[in-house]
């Protein structure tokens, strides 16, 4: 294995031979400060610039991208911990608020309905004479007690 | 050539202090880290893409990028792991891009010198009309390296070809040693198959 192995590197090493000449290698100084000062000259646009940033911050290196992505689920989770916690909160103001309104509702139902010790005047309260308190809900005449004087 | 050898008319300034010159302004203290990387660089973008033209965008790019962002640079990692490193990213994310286009071969010659091709005689690869072999064996070992996932392929042209260590390439790829291994095997057992007939059993 070891022998293949020394094979394939020696046998690699023809790579090493595909050059493209010293000529190339000789002028590749000056090719560069001609490629540098031409893209001084070429600003970049904005979209350019983030998508190079993005790429340079988040995808060229395997650590940064699990560092990123770690801080983003942790900010994640807050907000949703967070939104969680607020809906809770006004589930329980939602529902002290309902059992306001049911308790209410009952009161009112309780004074709407008959009571067995009230009793139902048939006539018109402008018909009666007022010697008794009277009290109206409505159109219907209640009174809690026939005579009942102050 | 590793980190710390020079070369004839270079001068004998290692690249950390050529950086620091940089980095205060010094701007032929960078053309120095140019000249001293971009046959290196060269080969290693050129074995990723197996294209002239694409590689001298690349290494253009990755010469510039490294310019720009020489004042980010921190020495917790060698500068060549870390112009290394920007020379594969760019080098990755073209190759990504231009996916469809990825069969086109743009390859120099073989300049072949008198010790290669006593090796590659003494391997049994070239025998009678050498030219006509070579360029056969060039086209075959473009294809397989070719038909290697791209991570298989940075790691076989790191260490078989360019001579990188195992310890560096995990750096530059920002990867564990084991995982290196592991990708050199694979590598090797398909281009072992893929090469066969060239290797002498």
């Amino acid at each position: 294995m070891e022998t293949n192995d020394r094979a394939i590197r020696k046998l690699l090493q023809i790579k090493k031979l595909e050059t493209p000449g010293t000529e190339y290698f000789d002028a590749f100084l000056d090719e560069f400060h001609r490629y540098q000062r031409s893209s001084l000259l070429r600003s970049p646009s904005v979209w350019e610039t983030m998508a190079a940033f993005f790429r340079e911050t988040f995808f060229a290196e395997p650590r940064r991208v699990l560092a990123w992505s770690g801080s983003f689920a942790a900010v994640f989770l807050f907000l949703a911990l967070a939104v969680l916690q607020h809906e809770g909160s006004s589930h329980n103001a939602l529902m002290t608020a309902q059992s306001h309104v049911r308790q209410s509702s009952a009161e009112a139902d309780a004074l709407s309905s008959p009571q067995p010790d009230l009793q139902m005047v048939s006539t018109s309260a402008f018909e009666q004479d007022f010697k008794s308190p009277r009290y109206v809900t409505g159109q219907t005449p209640l009174s809690y007690e026939t005579a009942f004087a102050f | 050539m590793v980190q710390g050898d020079f070369r004839p008319g270079e001068p004998q300034v290692p690249d950390e202090e050529l950086v620091d010159r940089a980095q205060a302004g010094d701007i032929k203290a960078f053309d120095w880290l140019v000249l001293r990387y971009k046959d290196r660089l060269y080969g290693v973008i050129y074995n990723m893409t197996s294209n002239h033209e694409d590689t001298n965008d690349m290494l253009m790019e990755t010469f510039d990028k490294a310019f720009r962002s020489l004042g980010t640079y921190r020495k917790n990692a060698a500068f060549y792991t870390w112009i290394y490193r920007i020379a594969l990213n760019r080098t990755l994310n073209h190759i990504n891009k231009n996916k469809k286009r990825s069969k086109d071969f743009s390859l120099n010659d073989i300049d072949l010198d008198k010790s290669t091709e006593r090796d590659l005689t003494d391997m049994g690869v070239l025998a009678g009309d050498k030219v006509a072999e070579l360029g056969e064996l060039q086209k075959k070992l473009n294809e397989s390296l070719k038909n290697l996932s791209d991570k298989h392929r940075a790691v076989v042209v790191l260490y078989d070809i360019d001579g990188m260590s195992h310890a560096d390439i995990a750096k530059t790829l920002d990867c564990s040693e084991g995982t290196v291994r592991s990708r050199l095997h694979y590598a090797h057992q398909y281009l072992q198959k893929a090469l066969a007939t060239y290797i002498k059993k």
